[in-house]
């Protein structure tokens, strides 16, 4: 897996757990089975600030911009299809062997693909 | 709400028993995450992201509910389905819990971002209320056979579902 790729995708876990710390109704549920959540990480915001300082620019700018326009700048590829938009992507990318070793964008959507097939 | 948990899956229907370790080899938190997501088929990469994102959502709160039950959990865009493993530790575990008790069991929960957050917290849900369930049944801790462990499962998810109804 291309290093770049797998910030991205740490990074956008990393967005997922602090969105789901600011979402009230989600923390409700989270305390109302037991779990006992901080308002506030200052570690995990640490460990952010850490993948970004490791993030080539120009991903960095096209992550936000993805993020801030879908909610979610990467998806899942299954079975050749674009988990964001749902285009089946070029059957040219779908063959290529080890495609996680390199940054790809669905052509359509343009968020950053992560091939799970 | 009660209904809609009920609504979403029962746990053991997609619970395989490869995905169950009887005896914990690993002692602290970070260990434990590492054993059991090294039980779910994914690469060697997907893991490593993995265990780095349960680790980080432990920095949210310890998801050591008590009553020596832990329930670390996720939601990462390296699992396509939802993936549960079971561990149980014979010696207890230290889980930074809210009752400081050592866990027994630990229920890992992974899931894709892509459904909508309530069914994973639905699921989550299930989960936390399985959890209490397995409490009444003694023979869970003591059990070295994964089938049986299974089978009791099952039993408290049926109980779950009848209380339910």
């Amino acid at each position: 897996m291309s290093s770049q790729l797998r910030i991205l995708i740490m990074l956008h876990d990393v967005d997922l757990l602090l969105r789901e710390l600011k979402n009230q109704e989600a923390r409700k549920v989270e305390e109302r089975h037991g779990f006992k959540l901080v308002s506030h990480s200052q570690e995990l915001i640490q460990a952010r600030n850490e993948l970004v300082s490791k993030l080539e620019p120009m991903h960095l700018t096209r992550y936000e911009r993805l993020m801030s326009k879908y909610g979610r700048a990467i998806v899942p590829v299954v079975h050749g299809v674009c988990g964001g938009c749902f285009i089946v992507l070029p059957t040219g990318e779908a063959y290529q062997k080890d495609k996680n070793d390199r940054v790809s964008n669905c052509a359509n959507c343009g968020r950053y693909l992560y091939w799970i097939d | 709400m009660e209904v809609a948990i009920h609504q979403v899956m029962r746990l053991t229907q997609f619970l395989k028993e490869e995905m169950i370790i009887l005896d914990l080899a690993s002692e602290k938190k970070e260990d434990v995450i590492e054993e059991l997501v090294s039980l779910f088929p994914i690469d060697e990469r997907a893991r490593e992201i993995l265990i780095d994102t349960l680790l980080n959502r432990e920095k949210l709160g310890s998801t050591g509910v008590g009553r020596g039950i832990a329930i670390p959990h996720c939601r990462s865009l390296v699992v396509d389905r939802l993936m549960v493993a079971i561990g149980r530790s014979r010696r207890g575990l230290e889980f930074g819990s809210l009752d400081g008790k050592p866990v027994r069991i630990v229920f890992l929960l992974c899931a894709p971002p892509q459904p909508k957050p309530i069914e994973y917290l639905l699921t989550l849900g299930r989960v936390a209320e399985l959890s209490k369930e397995i409490l009444k049944n003694p023979r869970l801790f003591e059990t070295d056979d994964r089938a049986e462990f299974m089978k009791i499962l099952i039993r408290c998810e049926e109980h779950i579902d009848k209380g339910a109804k």
